[in-house]
Parts: C-alpha cells; sequence; structure tokens
C-alpha cells in the first residue's frame, strides 16, 4: 500500500513539472502582443566582392491588419529568397512601405494575429566595403566595418541576434562597439570568423526594445602569415642569434 | 637610479650562472616567444588585437624576469611593440604617462624627497627602531604591524604606499641596505607591497573592486555578504599569510644583518641603546621638521577622509591630487622644506613603469587576459567536479588570474559571475566558491605592473622583477592552501562553504 501511496505521488509530481513545461514553453509565444516579435535575427555572410547575402529570421506574430515589418537595416537590400517554416505568410518580395521617417519591407500573413517564422534572403551590396583603418602607427590593410540597426517597430522585439561573417582569410582586429557581451567565433565547415551580439529577454520583459539601437562597430585585418611571418621568424632568429653570440662572449670569456 | 641610500657604498655582487644563462638566453627567447605568438593561427574567440597583446606580453614578461635587456628599455622596446603590432593606439600607449598611477609614483618620490629633507623622516625610522625595529626581524614585524593597522585607517592601496615608501628607505638607509644588493633591503621592500595588498584583502571596502565583487554576488545570487562577513572570514587568513611572507621572505632572501650596522664597531647587542642615544641627539622637532610633520599629517588626513570631503570641503580632492598638493607644499617656497635638486626621482624605473603599465591595460582592454582566463576555465570541464575539487581549481585559477589582469576591476567583472556560473551549473552553492575567490582580488604582488603599490616600491630599485616574482608566488601558493584550509574549517564554521 505504501509504495502504491509512493508511486502515485511520483507520478503527480512527474506529470505536474511536463505539464508546467509544456505551458510555459507556450506561454512565451502566447504572451506576445498582436505585432510583437519573438525572434529576429541578422546573419551577414561574404558573397562576390564586397557584396553579403543577408539572412533574416522573424518568428512572431503579426499585427491585426496581418502585417509583418521587417528592418530595411542596410540601403541597397535585395530581396533574394523566402522560405515560411510556419504560418500563411504572403507576398514573397515584401511590399516596401512606411511607418514615419522609418522604411521597412511589409509582408502578410492570411489572417490576423497569426504565429509566423520565416526565413529571408538578401542580397547587400558592399556591405563589407567599409573604409581603410590608418592608425598613426601600425598595422596596415585594415578595414572599418560598421552596422546599425535601430528598433523603429511599434513594439519591442524579444530577442535580437545579429552575426557578421568576414571573407575567408580576414580576422576582427578590434571591436570598439559593443564593448562587451559579443561572441568572436570560428564557422567549423566554412573556416569563416565571426562576431556574434544578441539581446535575448522574455515575452514580458523583451530585449530590443523601442527607439533601442544596436551598433557594430568593428575593424578587421589579415592575420601575419607567409612572406611577412618568414621575414619576421628570419629576423628573430638572426638577432636572436647575433645577441646570443656576442652576450656570451661578454658575460663568460670577458675576465 | 637615485633614492635615499645612493650614498652608501656599493659591493659588486657576483653574479649566478643562472642568472648569467638567462641574461644571454633571455632575449632571443623573447623574440622567438614573441614571433610564435604573433604568427600562430589566431584561435576562436580571440581578436588579432588580443593575439598581439598577448605575443607583447609574454616576450615582455620574459625579458623581465631574465634581465636580459635594462627593465627601463625592455618598457620602450614594449610600448613600441604594442603600437606596430596593432596591440594597441600609439595614443592609447604614450597616454599612460598621464595615468594618475604615473603621477602618485613621481610626487611619493616628491614626498620622500621632502621629508628625508626635512630630518623627520631620520626621526620616525630612528623612532621605530629604537623602540620596536633594532633588529632586522623586528623591524619587519613592526611594519607589518603598521600596515594591517593603516588598513583600516586610509582607505587606499596607493596611499597607504606613498605614507610607508619614505620611512621604509628610512630604515633602509639606517640599515645601510644597497638597493639591488641587499637581501634586507630586497625583503624589506618586497614586504611592503606584499602587506599593503594582502592586508586590503581583509577589509571589504579597502578597495573597491572587492566591494564590486560583493555586489555581483548579491545581484546573482542574492545572497547579501556584510563588512562584518568579509572581515571575520577573509582577515584571519589575511594576517596568516602576513605571517607567512615574514617566514619566506626571511627564508629566500637571507638577511646580510640582523641589526643596524653601527658607526663606531660596536656590538649588536648596543645597537638598541646607540640608536635610542641617536634618536634623543635630535633633540627638539627643528622648524623643517615640523613643517615636514604638518604637511604629511595634512596629506594622512586628506587620504583617510576621503569618503567625507563633499561634507567637510564642498568638494572632492582625489587621491592623485592629494599627493599633488603634498608635493607643492615640499617645495613651495617659504612653506616648505626642499628644492628641485633635492628631487631623487628614479626617471629609468618611472619609464619602466610606463611600459609595463602600458602591457598590461593593453592586453585587458584586447580581451587578450579574459581570453586567457576563459580558456583556462573552459578547458577543465568544472562543472562535472564535486564541490571540494571545484573550489581547490576556482581558488587557484582565482588566485593567479591576476598574472594576466592589470586591472582588478575587469578581472572581478570577467572572474565573479563566471565563477557564480560555474557553480550554479555544477549544482553547488555559489557564494561559497565565489566569495572565496573574491578574497584573492587584491593578491596582485607577483608582478610590478599589476597594482600601484608595487610600481611605487618596484621604484626603489631594491628588488628586481624576478625577486618579486618567486617571492610572491610562494607567498600566494601558502594563501592559496589557507583558503584551501579554511574552506575545511573557518569558512565551514562561519556557514560560507
Amino acid at each position: 500500500m505504501k509504495k502504491l501511496i509512493n508511486c502515485i505521488t511520483y507520478l503527480i509530481v512527474i506529470l505536474s513539472f511536463t505539464i508546467t513545461s509544456a505551458a510555459s514553453a507556450a506561454a512565451a509565444t502566447d504572451a506576445l502582443k498582436a505585432g510583437q516579435i519573438l525572434n529576429y535575427m541578422e546573419t551577414f555572410t561574404p558573397s562576390e566582392k564586397n557584396d553579403a547575402t543577408l539572412t533574416v529570421y522573424v518568428e512572431g506574430i503579426s499585427n491585426k491588419a496581418g502585417e509583418i515589418y521587417v528592418f530595411i537595416s542596410k540601403a541597397g537590400m535585395t530581396p533574394i529568397d523566402m522560405k515560411v517554416q510556419r504560418g500563411n505568410v504572403t507576398a514573397s518580395n515584401g511590399k516596401p512601405g512606411k511607418i514615419g521617417s522609418s522604411s521597412y519591407l511589409i509582408y502578410k500573413t492570411s489572417s490576423p494575429e497569426e504565429k509566423y517564422a520565416m526565413e529571408l534572403t538578401f542580397n547587400c551590396s558592399d556591405f563589407y566595403k567599409g573604409s581603410a583603418y590608418k592608425p598613426d602607427t601600425g598595422v596596415s590593410g585594415q578595414v572599418s566595418l560598421k552596422y546599425k540597426i535601430a528598433n523603429t517597430q511599434s513594439y519591442n522585439i524579444v530577442n535580437y541576434k545579429v552575426r557578421i561573417y568576414l571573407a575567408k582569410g580576414r580576422e576582427y582586429s578590434l571591436v570598439s562597439s559593443p564593448k562587451k557581451n559579443y561572441i568572436l567565433g570560428k564557422d567549423s565547415q566554412s573556416g569563416l570568423r565571426y562576431l556574434e551580439y544578441g539581446l535575448a529577454g522574455s515575452a514580458a520583459k523583451p530585449a530590443f526594445k523601442q527607439a533601442m539601437e544596436v551598433s557594430i562597430n568593428a575593424v578587421h585585418g589579415t592575420p601575419v602569415k607567409g612572406v611577412s611571418a618568414v621575414i619576421l621568424w628570419l629576423a628573430a632568429i638572426g638577432l636572436g642569434v647575433t645577441f646570443f653570440i656576442l652576450e656570451y662572449k661578454k658575460v663568460f670569456k670577458t675576465p | 637610479m637615485t633614492t635615499s641610500t645612493a650614498t652608501v657604498t656599493t659591493v659588486t655582487k657576483e653574479k649566478s650562472v643562472v642568472d648569467k644563462w638567462m641574461q644571454v638566453a633571455g632575449l632571443p627567447t623573447a623574440l622567438i616567444a614573441f614571433v610564435f605568438l604573433l604568427t600562430m593561427p589566431t584561435p576562436a574567440g580571440l581578436l588579432l588585437q588580443g593575439k598581439a597583446a598577448i605575443a607583447v606580453f609574454f616576450s615582455i614578461f620574459i625579458l623581465w624576469v631574465t634581465q636580459s635587456l635594462p627593465t627601463y628599455l625592455t618598457s620602450l622596446i614594449a610600448i613600441v611593440l604594442l603600437v606596430m603590432t596593432g596591440a594597441w593606439s600609439e595614443k592609447q600607449a604614450l597616454g599612460v604617462f598621464g595615468l594618475d598611477v604615473m603621477w602618485v609614483m613621481l610626487m611619493a618620490f616628491f614626498i620622500t624627497s621632502g621629508m628625508e629633507k626635512s630630518g623627520f623622516a631620520k626621526r620616525l625610522a630612528l623612532w621605530i627602531i629604537s623602540k620596536f625595529g633594532h633588529t632586522a626581524k623586528s623591524a619587519l614585524a613592526t611594519l607589518a604591524i603598521t600596515n594591517l593597522i593603516l588598513a583600516f585607517l586610509v582607505p587606499s592601496t596607493t596611499a597607504r604606499a606613498t605614507l610607508m615608501l619614505p620611512i621604509s628607505l628610512l630604515i633602509l638607509k639606517v640599515y645601510k641596505a644597497v638597493p639591488g644588493e641587499s637581501n634586507f633591503g630586497r625583503q624589506l621592500v618586497i614586504q611592503q607591497l606584499q602587506f599593503n595588498n594582502i592586508s586590503t584583502t581583509g577589509i571589504l571596502t579597502a578597495t573597491s573592486p572587492q566591494i564590486m565583487a560583493v555586489g555581483l554576488i548579491k545581484d546573482l545570487t542574492g545572497a547579501n555578504v556584510t563588512w562584518m562577513d568579509w572581515f571575520a572570514a577573509s582577515f584571519p587568513v589575511a594576517v596568516l599569510t602576513v605571517l607567512a611572507s615574514l617566514f619566506i621572505g626571511s627564508f629566500l632572501f637571507k638577511s646580510e644583518v640582523k641589526a643596524p650596522p653601527l658607526e663606531d664597531g660596536q656590538q649588536p647587542s648596543d645597537a638598541k641603546k646607540e640608536f635610542r642615544d641617536q634618536y634623543n641627539q635630535l633633540g627638539r622637532l627643528s622648524p623643517n621638521e615640523i613643517k615636514a610633520l604638518i604637511i604629511f599629517a595634512l596629506t594622512v588626513f586628506l587620504w583617510a577622509t576621503d569618503g567625507h570631503h563633499y561634507a567637510i570641503f564642498g568638494m572632492q580632492i582625489s587621491l592623485v591630487l592629494v599627493t599633488l598638493i603634498s608635493g607643492i607644499l615640499f617645495f613651495m617656497p617659504y612653506i616648505g622644506i626642499a628644492k628641485w635638486k633635492d628631487a631623487k626621482v628614479p626617471w629609468d624605473l618611472i619609464l619602466f613603469s610606463v611600459g609595463a603599465y602600458s602591457v598590461g591595460l593593453a592586453l585587458d582592454a584586447s580581451g587578450g587576459a579574459s581570453f586567457i582566463l576563459n580558456s583556462i576555465f573552459g578547458s577543465l570541464n568544472l562543472a562535472s567536479l564535486g564541490f571540494f575539487k571545484l573550489y581547490v581549481i576556482v581558488t587557484f585559477i582565482a588566485m593567479f588570474s591576476h598574472l594576466v589582469f592589470t586591472s582588478k576591476t575587469v578581472r572581478t567583472i570577467i572572474l565573479i559571475p563566471t565563477i557564480i556560473g560555474i557553480a550554479k551549473t555544477a549544482g553547488v552553492n555559489p557564494v561559497a566558491l565565489a566569495l572565496p575567490a573574491s578574497f584573492t582580488i587584491a593578491d596582485v604582488i607577483t608582478l610590478p605592473p599589476h597594482s600601484k603599490p608595487n610600481l611605487i616600491f618596484y621604484s626603489t630599485g631594491y628588488f628586481s622583477v624576478l625577486n618579486q616574482f618567486t617571492y610572491g608566488m610562494l607567498v600566494l601558493l601558502v594563501k592559496w592552501i589557507l583558503l584551501v584550509i579554511a574552506s575545511l574549517t573557518w569558512f565551514k564554521y562561519l556557514g560560507i562553504c
């Protein structure tokens, strides 16, 4: 009898945990207001010349008019592709529109306040062009990279993330903005280096608030390798050996 | 360099074979380390700037330790390398000369020169020696106690170092200790910076990064650590570490003097009487001594009341401004005592400090230091360990992480949340790990650029980087063992572990 009571108690505990977890997972999206975005993720990958392919993943609930606003975060963004992962989203190229002075690409869901998830692909011309970074003294061949996105939507975004890959062989040299909480990484398959910055919140406390902006201000360059590295090694060995011989004579052989 | 002991006859010391080999092999090793680190593939998670800063730091560290090149030259090379490799900008690197720490160092020597010229420092030193320091051991113990007491009165490590500098130098002068030659000098001066930093770890409010650590613990765990909680847990460990430092110092640098050498061949047993007589012969305070006493007392008062300046004067006078005011008063016609020719400033060591500080700051700013720390934490899979093993490793890393960080603040910001995160993942009490780790924040005693007191005392020329490094590492190892023992005893009793 005692065993049976124990078994029932365990079962109740496990069941209540399962229900609570499922409920809280559902609550994350259910708590979103109409028109709110749960996840907004941007990934810039080098394509031809200085262009970048921008992949935007947007997930949320369309507004009362069934509209989804996607930022035109960089001038010269051209839609290439759209993959709908959830919901019924129409207008594959997005319709340019404005709210106040802010420009958007407007997509539509078939019904108002509909849950959606989609991945959009754009071409961003000259994204990596930047400007030459020339310190007073120091390493040459460095390029400044600037990217800014401001949340001019009429609502807050729960989670935001941006990842900027660099072309093969290039690496981030310094990051002046954001000051902290950014991640530097290397894609294991492509070998491309990236910088990632994200703002994570909850439906009750969205992280990317209205009128807030995210600014990436970095410099990228190439590491010392090839001929430069060989010259450096030869100079170091030459200098080192010369010093060693001279100093050895001075220290050990001078009476 | 010029110090108060410059007039003492110098005895040339023969270098050991190890020292000679280090001198010969130092530069070649540093060059190879530099090129290897600079040309290696950049690890994911590290900026090119950070990689360059790490390359400069390790190569310069080799040069400091081996003394293959003079330290001031090494520092100048460091500044050039930092800029040329892109580790730091020219403006930032050269700007270190204008940082408050450099001004405090400069003014510390102005104050010392003024105190010495007035004769008041000699009186103070003779008084300490005749009362408590008539043997070398008792002089060291007296200075240890003075440092522990001062930690309660003057809430700034730099101010306390500036205060102890003239007294230490005058005691060394009485003991005829020659900079770079005397083991007693090495012991005494390195101990000043050790006692200064270690006594700080015992008192929560003695340095702001400790307050910040407690704030982080509260924000991230909800636990409230009071001044008394900190004091009860950390002060006994600090006192035991100071005692250990006294013991290790006497073992590592066997003192060449047991008592102050006397002029007329008297036996050391007469020393106490002799120095009491010398002190009595000084007679009443001279007008210059009174001036020095007033200026010195004013300086100490301004340092000690740092947190109450607004209430007293209606304005805040920063620590560096207090030292500047003090320096001005010592050299001011009619008010002060000294003239420009009396200012004994060791410029070679100040140049060393600029370079050393630049390297440290560049390592912090470029993310190089945090990368090294995170790599260590990441490679150990700490979350899978039990509490005791985790505690042992975490306190060890916390203790020695200062080797790559110059800023205590940056170290605190990176270290404490990381440790709390690891503790939560491992399912252990985060405070039991984060609080003892916080007790190590001010344990920055191994290299000159790690704290302002280190730079101030290094500038006396009494010890080498290798001397400080060896002595500091041994003392910290003992403190780490003490923290481990405390986790099984004292901290358990207090309810921390």
